[in-house]
């Protein structure tokens, strides 16, 4: 299956929205004939969520105060 | 100073973003505050360049990226240019029924995803070589297109897809070893 190993191969890039209209019609097409491709696809876009689901970072309070105040944020005139 | 009281008010909402990128490029904390606090003095003074209704978190990436390959990198004295392993496509996926096997089908595919921790998702990227954790992190995390990371990084598009390729199935391989970790399954190197 040519299709198959060819949406393999770009299937991070279709999923980043990489690929160019004709290429994403392609890939989307076959995705929908091909229970397995599909499953594959469904799995690297949940992987890439979370990636981005995992990586947040809570910003240290007392940096983020220095930070505003070196760029001096007008104070509050309470 | 209109500009850059302007500056402050929409450059800030982006802290928690540029914070969490410096903190997979340093990897400590205060190398990563002093790194977030460098590009915002550099926009701050640089923010009359910046054009009003362009992609302002894209802008400040950019300078953040800038500031650490040219500034801080620079210190660090040629740093690990290690390369990496290239193992197969969806590295991680093809190995999901041994992973399911072995703890017993209590593992379906989006629940080994779900047991993936915050640290271990960091600890994966923190560990690809810096040549493959930049775009990784800036396309798969932060979601930037491949255009915007080539005018970050400086480097040709299709060096972006070339080291997004390699560097992908690399995370994928890390995080496939901490899964295997978890449930103590022996893998077998032969079976690949």
């Amino acid at each position: 299956m040519g299709d198959c190993d060819d949406l393999l191969h770009e299937l991070a890039d279709f999923l980043h929205g990489e690929l160019d209209a004709e290429r994403t019609q392609h890939l989307r097409a076959h995705l929908e004939d091909c229970p397995p491709c599909f499953e594959t696809a469904d799995f690297q876009a949940q992987l890439r969520q979370v990636l981005a689901k995992r990586c947040r970072e809570e910003v240290p309070a007392d940096f983020k105060a220095r930070v505003t105040a070196m760029l001096q944020v007008p104070a509050d005139p309470s | 100073m209109a500009d850059q009281e302007q500056f402050a008010e929409q450059a800030m909402e982006h802290m928690p973003a540029l914070y969490a990128a410096a903190l997979r490029m340093t990897r400590n904390r205060a190398d990563a505050e002093d790194l977030v606090q460098d590009a915002y003095l550099r926009a701050y003074r640089g923010f009359g360049g910046f054009q009003q209704g362009t992609n302002l978190k894209a802008w400040l990436f950019r300078i953040l990226t800038n500031a650490y390959i040219n500034t801080y990198r620079a210190k660090q004295r040629r740093p690990q240019e290690s390369e990496l392993e290239d193992v197969e496509d969806l590295y991680l996926y093809h190995r999901l029924p041994a992973v399911e096997a072995a703890t017993r089908g209590r593992s379906a595919e989006s629940d080994v995803l779900e047991r993936i921790t915050d640290e271990e998702v960091k600890a994966a990227i923190e560990d690809l070589p810096e040549q493959y954790r930049l775009p990784v992190y800036l396309a798969d995390v932060e979601g930037f297109a491949y255009k915007e990371i080539a005018e970050m990084l400086d480097i040709p598009i299709g060096t972006v897809m070339s080291r997004l390729h390699r560097g992908r199935k690399g995370l994928e391989k890390r995080l496939h070893d901490f899964v295997v970790d978890q449930h103590l399954i022996s893998s077998s190197p032969e079976n690949g």
